[in-house]
């Protein structure tokens, strides 16, 4: 009887996994059109590309824009600024975490519901006003030296300040993500099992412990997982923070990698050169990927590959 | 029901699918490159004259399709180019090789006035440095001069001051940077905040690389220096001698270390505003329009007077030149090659309507309609008088003196001067063959029936019917250094293929010097600002200069060698 039923039911799971595979079609379409036929440009770092020219009537150069990559002094400041910028985001990981936690502590619908747009609302001000705003506050004439210079102090503009520029960037770039990065944890929180509180109530915890021995270990999943995705994109710092920010006096500590590549492939159009760069970051994000995973494997049991 | 229904929704689509009927009276549409950023306006390009005659002429409709540097190379490795191209000098050999361009000694029926008289000795020059091994004329050069054979009331160069504030103290002889500097330091004393209460400083720029080096060029002592030989980096020709110059190893004669020194006394005298390392240029045109510098850089500072001549018809409030022989005069630049090699027009080898696409390039050719796109429709804005010599129409003048010259209202309501001015084949200073230039509103004249409030009180106060006048007298006098001698951007011509290595090592040694400027400029002493000279010396070696100076400049000497009989020829016809 049970052979027979699994026999009837088999060819209807095989139909309905046929009708999921038409519905995720045009996505898998997308994505290998976008992401993986664009690979074949790769094939440009290996030549001395010019816009204009069919490839192959280009110079060959094999390795060498590699080569020079890994000899140049550039690129070490360059991974140095990358890799700082990505540690500092990298500690500020679990605060999105504790802002959602907070948020579903608050009572009051209405407040809470006004503190996560004011806290999600920076994520949608583009970085060419945010720039606007700092230079307003922060620049020597701004309001924080009309302030200082009321009280009698020096001023100091920290939009040029080589030592700042570290812990400022990091610091407005979670003012502007930080709403939007909870969000996630949020939908999280609410699949908890409600029955879990309750039974922790009953058991004597308050609100705090609910919070720390039900909301946080309930959330660690979603965190493990982004935290996977952030290691995997150490090295992808993006560029339209530092782009806007950029100047002469702070570019040798605000250039990552993303601000050079597009410096050197789009403006200065030395495509190749760039592309080597690009090809680079990429094996460098898969293997950092599968170190964590592994890591988190062994660790906790969870990945995502 | 619901089938029929289906069908006849299908059919609807089916046939709104389907190419519309081109109707008889429907303009045929030639599309055209454009990479400046300045052409883009709408109400400057289709509002123009030209763009609508060539409509009510021929049913032509000419749009443009502007490309960023970005999009610009996309479109090279696309190679889906518009009809009419437009081309820098990093393409031009891309285009040549590839076989982009339409050889137009093909066409010579269908382009009489490309193949005239007028343009016979630019079309020669092109066919020798562009036209390959068969010597093809495959480019067209925009903007041939000489170019400001009058200067411009308004010019952008010189040493440009607060005309109030210099008058009243009394005008005094500028002859160095240093003099520059005590002048701006007297007129800040004057004038230390504005009426709201913000700082006043000497000199500020923004945030780009150009308008540092681009004062240093100007200045006569240690620059005097072609800034478009190989634009972006320190190698500049002499307008005067014609010779490169190494600007980032030679102290003597550079502009970065020109204009280092200058904006490092500025700043060491509290007159360089800090800010001009980040600002953008709109925070400092925002700065200017408030009155917060008394000078300025190159092509800025006019948004003072634009700005309070609003409400003051009467304001002379306005940062111009002062006619100063520590700086050169923009004028009587040569210009034999136009623009090139920064700017050439060819034809797509495969446009889409060769027919229209060669009518629209030689109607743009044709020198009446060059002075069209300077002075407007002949018969209504201009015309010959019964000797023969063409001058503005009253109603010209009027609409001069009621919207200004080259102000957007003019444009607007004129559509004179608009879109096409980067694009005309010769410049306004360039000779018609009736003899006389082809904008009418450059002679002094003209201006002087035009003269906005800064530049009467400027034109009385020296006695001349307006500014251009006394330029070109000191330019005349042998006072203050013009243009004249310069063809370095006809050389350049010649060298349009840089190696990638050669390439990168200039790029990387400009963005060293990009970098450095904060540090000489804010050095506190003339031993720090040595110190980093040093530093940044070692880095330029290390960085292989020697090898990219030795290319350009070899590169560079072979090219001249090629152009300088006909610019000898040239000289010797204007004299």
């Amino acid at each position: 009887m049970q052979t027979n039923l699994s026999q009837s039911i088999r060819p209807r799971k095989k139909k309905r996994n046929w009708q999921l595979f038409w519905i995720l079609l045009p996505m898998l379409i997308l994505v290998v059109m976008f992401h993986y036929v664009p690979l074949a440009g790769w094939a440009l770092s290996l030549f001395e590309y010019k816009p204009g020219y069919p490839l192959l009537q280009n110079k060959f150069i094999g390795l060498k824009y590699f080569q020079m990559i890994l000899t140049k002094s550039t690129t070490r400041r360059v991974m140095r600024n990358t890799l700082i910028f990505s540690s500092l985001d990298f500690l500020t990981l679990p605060l999105p975490m504790l802002l959602a936690v907070l948020l579903n502590e608050i009572r009051s619908d209405r407040f809470r519901k006004l503190a996560q747009v004011i806290t999600t609302l920076p994520h949608f001000i583009s970085w060419v006003i945010v720039y606007s705003l700092a230079f307003a506050l922060f620049s020597s004439e701004g309001l924080l030296n009309q302030l200082r210079a009321e009280l009698n102090l020096p001023a100091q503009s920290i939009l040029t300040d080589r030592n700042a520029v570290y812990w400022f960037q990091t610091l407005i770039a979670l003012w502007k993500g930080l709403g939007w990065s909870a969000i996630i944890y949020i939908a999280a929180i609410a699949g908890i099992d409600q029955e879990l509180y309750e039974a922790a109530t009953v058991d004597g915890a308050g609100r705090f412990r609910c919070a720390l021995h039900v909301t946080i270990p309930g959330l660690m999943p979603t965190f493990i997982v982004l935290m996977l995705l952030r290691v995997s994109n150490f090295i992808n710092s993006g560029i339209d923070q530092y782009y806007v920010f950029q100047n002469n006096i702070i570019y040798n500590n605000i250039e990552v990698l993303d601000l050079y590549v597009y410096t050197v492939g789009l403006k200065k159009q030395d495509y190749s050169y760039a592309i080597a760069a690009g090809i680079m970051k990429s094996f460098i994000s898969i293997a950092l990927l599968f170190i964590a995973n592994t890591t988190a494997k062994k660790v906790r049991g969870e990945s995502i590959i | 029901m619901k089938k029929v229904l289906s069908f006849l929704l299908a059919l609807a689509m089916v046939i709104s699918l389907l190419p519309a009927a081109v109707a008889d009276d429907e303009p045929i549409v030639v599309t055209m490159c454009l990479n400046h950023s300045s052409d883009l306006d709408d109400g400057k390009w289709y509002n123009s004259n030209e763009i609508k005659m060539l409509r009510e002429l021929y049913n032509i409709d000419l749009q443009y399709q502007y490309y960023d540097s970005e999009q610009y190379a996309m479109l090279f490795a696309g190679r889906d180019f518009p009809d009419i191209m437009t081309c820098n000098a990093d393409y031009l050999d891309t285009v040549r090789d590839n076989g982009y361009a339409l050889n137009l000694d093909e066409y010579k029926d269908l382009l009489p006035n490309v193949f005239s008289d007028t343009y016979t000795a630019t079309n020669e020059l092109s066919r020798a440095m562009l036209g390959g091994e068969n010597k093809e004329l495959l480019f067209l050069f925009p903007c041939i001069g000489p170019e400001d054979t009058n200067c411009d009331d308004n010019t952008s160069w010189g040493i440009r001051l607060r005309w109030d504030l210099y008058k009243e103290l009394g005008c005094p002889e500028i002859k160095s940077a240093d003099d520059w500097i005590e002048v701006m330091k007297q007129m800040v004393a004057m004038n230390p905040t504005t009426e709201n209460g913000e700082k006043v400083y000497g000199i500020g720029t923004w945030n780009a690389f150009s308008r540092f080096y681009q004062t240093g060029c100007m200045l006569i002592d240690g620059g005097n220096l072609n800034p478009w030989v190989y634009g972006g980096t320190m190698y500049m020709s002499g307008w005067d001698d014609c010779v490169l110059y190494n600007g980032y190893t030679n102290l003597e004669r550079s502009a970065y270390w020109t204009a280092m020194k200058f904006f490092n006394k500025c700043w060491r005298e509290g007159l360089f505003d800090e800010e001009s390392f980040y600002m953008t240029s709109d925070q400092l045109k925002a700065k200017v329009r408030a009155g917060r510098y008394v000078s300025a850089v190159p092509y800025e500072g006019k948004e003072l007077y634009n700005e309070l001549s609003k409400d003051d018809p009467t304001t002379t409030t306005a940062i111009v030149n002062i006619g100063s022989n520590a700086a050169f005069c923009f004028a009587n630049k040569p210009q034999m090659t136009g623009n090139a090699p920064s700017d050439n027009i060819f034809i797509n080898k495969k446009c889409k309507n060769l027919e229209a696409t060669l009518t629209v390039l030689n109607f743009f050719s044709d020198p009446d309609i060059v002075r069209t796109c300077f002075n407007g429709i002949k018969g209504v804005d201009w015309d010959y008088d019964e000797a023969g010599v063409p001058h503005l129409t009253e109603k010209a003048i009027s609409d001069i003196q009621t919207y200004g010259a080259n102000t957007d209202e003019y444009y607007a309501n004129t559509g004179i001067y608009g879109g096409f001015s980067e694009w005309t084949r010769f410049t306004g200073t360039g000779i018609h063959p009736d003899g006389y230039t082809y904008d009418l509103g450059k002679t002094f004249e003209v201006r002087a029936m035009t003269l906005n409030s800064w530049q009467k009180n400027f034109a009385d106060y020296f006695g001349v019917s307006c500014p251009s006048e006394y330029y070109m007298q000191q330019v005349n006098a042998g006072l203050v250094n013009d243009l004249s001698g310069d063809y370095g951007q006809m050389v350049a011509l010649g060298i349009t293929d840089i190696p990638m290595d050669i390439k990168r090592i200039m790029d990387e040694c400009a963005s060293i010097a990009e970098r450095a400027m904060p540090e000489l400029i804010m050095a506190q002493t003339d031993e720090e600002f040595a110190e980093i000279q040093n530093r940044l010396l070692t880095e330029w070696e290390e960085a292989d200069e020697a090898t990219a100076w030795a290319w350009c400049e070899n590169a560079f000497n072979e090219a001249k060698a090629v152009v300088e009989p006909a610019f000898q020829m040239y000289q010797q016809s204007r004299k």
